[in-house]
């Protein structure tokens, strides 16, 4: 079964320093992968060239066995990418937004519409749907963005701190979402801070740091790794990065 | 080209966007504005309806003089529109914060760029197309035709003014790197867009008699270059005479030098717009603030004192002796002044701009135990006082 991402040798620097090095990634299709690491560890950066969004010095990048780097627009059509801070443009309506969104990625309205629909009332925005997004609370925007990101339902999304500054609510809205999507087949890889979100919800985790990867598995394996049952993926989290950083 | 995600589609986006900007942009009630732009279509129909009279009188011959004038006129007319473009460019970079989902879109980028620049050369010549087309509307009424031409002589000029600005974006992106290119395509552009005014102020401070002389010189000197019938430079000028060979040949050059301009400047978009979100390269900061940082609490604090006075010198006049306390601290202070509380009073010296920072500091942990002594040995004293 072809892998939904698959990452070989990956280096990107920066000047002197090296953000991404030599890194060897595998998610599987219909998983869904948790990396994570402390800051400037590499995770936006591997994101970023997984979406074509810079060029990485050496390595290659298949999404659902189309190469990034030669066959950018093949891969692109297969994946969504939801930044940190989503731009979202002010003087557009959450609808108009996700039909530009739609257009981006070459769905046509009649196909999009029912779409849109059923995300914004699933991520409880329905009846924003015709307000310019500009007065929208960080938590509204989050969600817009995520619904524009699954718009055109991409076989593999990766959001690069979702939860950040969410409430509970919210939070547990896009965690729903993400779970459903996984139950439907789809991939998703997603950073974050929050090691609770990734224990609970991630099939799998890969933990990064200098841009490489100190240690991949389920949950129970990296326990294993820890040399603890009970351990949880705070204190394994915490003993590869603090030994990594030694 | 029409369905999601072609050309139209991007530019229809980006129009819509560009309208409603526009409409924000505008205060002011609905009826103010209605009687605004009423007033404004109707001076530029009656503006227009002369201007195309007077030039209906006017039998249109392609002379060193005439043309002389119409490339004079158009040259000033490029140079505004220039400086519009390079501004627009450099803030199309920097300003949007769209770029990471356009480029991680299937769009290709040759088609994000073209729109975008085509955008851009759209807002740019709008406004002199409609004072063009304000004339040209009322021409067919006079018989002008022969002025006809004017119109897209004016279009060709916004396209080529556009191109000339993204080869120039890309020059300073090349030599001065992302960080620079801001400010210095910013000083360029009003550079360029006020250079014709500033050319023709230099005759104002010279006497009566040389004035007229200089003003004679800088005509002399144009009309002959732009007005020569043979030369390329007149191309423009001849294109606004009227729907000719020359307005095809204008009309080849300014689209193909737009092509060009925008295929150049997309193959380095993706690498400029990376070094623009902070992913370049990065070097040492090295400013007066930075040192001042590595080297302290208190020439941090100094720091930053000065650097709110020179930025809101009004806090001068809110605090008076904010300058002379900080002339008296800055490199003199010392910590010893212990018998009087000194170091919630170097504290205070130091925060005489602005008094809300106080908690910032005192979450500042070399300083939070030194205030809250300072302040204990205070109240300890107004006690001793009260008893």
């Amino acid at each position: 079964m072809t892998n939904a991402l698959s990452v070989r040798a990956l280096t990107k620097k920066f000047g002197a320093k090296t953000a991404v090095d030599a890194l060897d990634l595998d998610i599987r299709a219909g998983e869904l992968y948790a990396l994570l690491g402390p800051n400037g560890a590499g995770k936006t950066t591997t994101l970023r060239m997984v979406t074509g969004l810079l060029k990485p010095d050496s390595g290659s990048i298949h999404v659902f066995g189309a190469d990034v780097i030669n066959d950018p627009i093949a891969a692109k059509r297969q994946l969504a990418w939801l930044p940190d801070e989503p731009a979202l443009y002010d003087k557009l309506t959450a609808w108009e937004y996700l039909e530009f969104i739609a257009g981006l990625w070459g769905v046509d309205a009649k196909t999009a519409a029912p779409r849109a629909e059923e995300l914004l009332k699933f991520l409880g925005l329905w009846d924003n749907r015709d307000e310019r997004t500009e007065g929208f609370s960080r938590g509204m925007k989050q969600k817009t963005a995520l619904a524009g990101a699954l718009i055109h339902d991409p076989k593999l999304l990766m959001l690069d701190e979702p939860l950040t500054g969410l409430d509970a609510a919210v939070a547990r809205q896009v965690k729903d979402l993400l779970q459903q999507r996984v139950k439907s087949g789809g991939s998703v890889i997603l950073t974050t801070h929050i090691l609770d979100v990734a224990e609970r919800l991630a099939d799998r985790i890969g933990i990064i740091q200098g841009g490489k990867l100190l240690a991949e598995g389920t949950l129970t394996e990296l326990r294993g790794r820890a040399g603890g049952d009970n351990a949880t993926l705070e204190d394994v989290y915490l003993q590869l990065v603090g030994a990594g950083a030694a | 080209m029409f369905g999601p995600g072609g050309v139209l589609f991007l530019l229809s986006h980006e129009m819509l966007l560009t309208w409603r900007n526009f409409r924000a942009s505008g205060k002011g009630r609905h009826v103010r504005r209605a009687v605004f732009y009423t007033f404004l279509t109707a001076a530029l129909g009656f503006g227009g309806y002369w201007a195309a009279r007077f030039l209906s009188e006017i039998t249109p011959e392609p002379n060193v003089m005439t043309l002389g004038i119409i490339g004079g006129a158009l040259t000033i007319l490029f140079s505004l529109m220039l400086s519009q473009a390079l501004m627009l460019i450099t803030e199309s970079l920097y300003q949007r914060g769209d770029l990471d989902l356009l480029l991680a879109s299937p769009v290709p980028l040759w088609r994000v760029v073209l729109v975008r620049m085509s955008a851009i050369a759209i807002n740019v010549g709008l406004f002199y197309l409609i004072l063009v087309v304000a004339v040209c509307v009322w021409l067919p009424f006079f018989g002008g035709w022969a002025w006809i031409g004017f119109a897209p002589a004016v279009l060709l000029l916004t396209l080529f003014a556009t191109a000339i600005a993204l080869v120039l974006a890309r020059i300073l992106f090349a030599v001065i790197g992302p960080k620079n290119t801001r400010v210095v395509a910013q000083i360029l552009g009003s550079l360029i867009g006020a250079a014709f005014f500033i050319a023709s102020q230099v005759p104002r401070f010279s006497e009566n008699e040389s004035r007229a002389r200089a003003m004679q010189d800088i005509f002399n000197a144009i009309v002959p270059v732009v007005g020569n019938p043979s030369s390329p430079l007149s191309l423009p000028a001849r294109a606004a005479f009227g729907l000719n060979a020359d307005l095809a040949i204008w009309a080849a050059i300014a689209v193909i030098a737009f092509l060009l301009a925008v295929w150049w400047y997309a193959a380095g978009f993706s690498r400029d717009a990376a070094a623009i979100a902070g992913l370049g390269q990065r070097r040492k900061i090295n400013t007066r603030a930075a040192r001042a940082m590595r080297s302290g609490v208190r020439a941090t604090l100094v720091s930053k004192e000065w650097r709110l006075l020179r930025r809101d010198p009004l806090l001068l006049v809110a605090n008076p002796s904010a300058a002379a306390l900080l002339r008296a601290t800055h490199g003199r202070v010392r910590i010893a002044d212990q018998r009087r509380g000194g170091e919630s009073l170097l504290l205070r010296r130091h925060c005489v701009c602005v008094r809300a920072d106080r908690d910032i500091l005192r979450g500042q942990p070399c300083l939070a135990h030194r205030l809250c002594r300072g302040r204990t040995r205070s109240h300890r004293q107004r006690a001793r006082l009260s008893r």
